[in-house]
C-alpha cells in the first residue's frame, strides 16, 4: 500500500469509516435499520386502536378529516408566525415543546391520540416534533404529512385567530 | 515567510478539522435524528438515509481528526472538499425546491438551509484547495514521505 498517495489515503479513511460504522451500529442499544421503512399508514377509521396503537402513523386527507370531524387534537408544528396566519380549526402552536407537552396532557385523556401536521409533505417538522413528543412519552401520534397546504388546498376549514 | 505560511495551513487543518469533528458527534450520538434530517432533503431512493446517516459521520469523525493530528492530510483534505461540495448541492436544491429544513449540519441546533450554510461550506472549500496545495508538510504525523509537485 502507497500511504502518500492521496487515493489510497481515501480509501483508507473510507474503509476504517465502514468497519467502525457498522461495528458500532450493531452494537448499540439504539441501532437503526440500514434501509429506512417509512411509516405505517392508517387506510381507514377501522385501523385507528386507541388502545394499542402505538408510536408514529401517517394518516391522509380523508382520515385528518375524519379526525377533525371527531374533534380530535390537533398539533401545528409550524413557526407561531404561520399559525397566526391561520391554522386548523382547534389546533395547539408548537411555540415552546414543555408547555406543548403540559397542553396535550392536560387536553387529551389517558391513552387517546392526537395529529401533528406541518406546512406540506416537504416540511419535516411535523416529524421531527413526533419523535420528540414519542421520546416524552406519548405513545399513539398520528402525522398529517400533506399538513396545512393540502388542507386548504380542498377547502377545508381553517382558523385565523 | 514560509514559516509563517506553514502556521497558517497547520490553523486552516486546525479549523477545517474541528468543524468535521463536531459535525460528526451529535449524528454519531443520534444516529436516526441525522437520517430523518437526510430524509427532509427528499433525494435519497430506497430508504438510504439510515445507510448514509450510520456510515457518513464516522467518516467525517476520522477525517476531522485526522486533519487536526496531520495524519494522512491529503486523503482527508480530498474526502472534505467532495464532502462540502456535495452539501452545498443538496442545499442549493433543497433552496431551489423551497424546502424550510434544517440542515443536519450537526454544528448548530435548528440550523436551516439557506445562502449563509451555502457561503460556509465555500469557505470551508476554499480551506481545503489550500491546505492541499501546501508546500510543506508541517506537523504531520503521516505519511512523512515529502510532498510531490501538485
Amino acid at each position: 500500500m502507497n500511504y502518500s498517495n492521496s487515493f489510497h489515503q481515501v480509501g483508507i479513511f473510507v474503509f476504517i469509516s465502514l468497519i467502525f460504522s457498522i461495528s458500532t451500529n450493531f452494537f448499540r442499544s439504539d441501532s437503526i435499520d440500514y434501509l429506512s421503512k417509512g411509516f405505517d399508514k392508517v387506510e381507514s377509521l377501522d385501523d385507528l386502536n386507541l388502545n394499542n396503537d402505538e408510536g408514529i402513523k401517517e394518516v391522509s386527507l380523508k382520515i385528518a378529516q375524519d379526525l377533525f370531524e371527531k374533534k380530535i387534537l390537533f398539533i401545528d408544528a409550524r413557526a407561531k408566525e404561520y399559525y397566526l396566519e391561520g391554522h386548523i380549526p382547534g389546533a395547539i402552536c408548537f411555540d415552546d415543546f414543555d408547555s406543548l407537552a403540559m397542553e396535550i396532557d392536560n387536553r387529551i385523556q389517558n391513552n387517546e391520540f392526537f395529529v401533528v401536521y406541518c406546512s406540506d409533505d416537504d416540511c419535516g417538522s411535523s416529524e421531527e416534533l413526533s419523535y420528540q413528543l414519542l421520546d416524552e412519552g406519548f405513545t399513539s401520534i398520528y402525522l398529517f404529512r400533506g399538513g396545512w397546504k393540502l388542507w386548504i388546498d380542498n377547502k377545508m376549514p381553517i382558523e385565523k385567530p | 515567510m514560509n514559516y509563517l505560511k506553514s502556521y497558517s495551513i497547520l490553523i486552516l487543518r486546525i479549523i477545517v478539522g474541528s468543524v468535521f469533528l463536531w459535525a460528526s458527534l451529535s449524528k454519531i450520538i443520534d444516529p436516526s435524528k441525522f437520517a430523518r434530517e437526510i430524509s427532509n432533503y427528499h433525494v435519497m431512493p430506497f430508504g438510504l438515509e439510515n445507510t448514509i446517516a450510520i456510515f457518513l459521520p464516522w467518516l467525517e469523525f476520522f477525517i476531522g481528526s485526522a486533519l487536526i493530528l496531520g495524519i494522512m492530510v491529503d486523503g482527508s483534505v480530498i474526502i472534505c472538499a467532495s464532502l462540502l461540495i456535495m452539501f452545498n448541492i443538496l442545499v442549493a436544491q433543497a433552496m431551489v425546491r423551497g424546502f424550510n429544513i434544517e440542515c443536519g449540519c450537526g454544528l448548530k441546533e435548528g440550523e436551516l438551509v439557506g445562502f449563509q450554510k451555502l457561503f460556509e461550506n465555500f469557505t470551508f472549500l476554499g480551506f481545503c484547495v489550500l491546505i492541499y496545495f501546501r508546500k510543506n508538510k508541517f506537523l504531520e504525523i503521516f505519511p512523512k514521505t515529502e510532498l510531490s509537485d501538485k
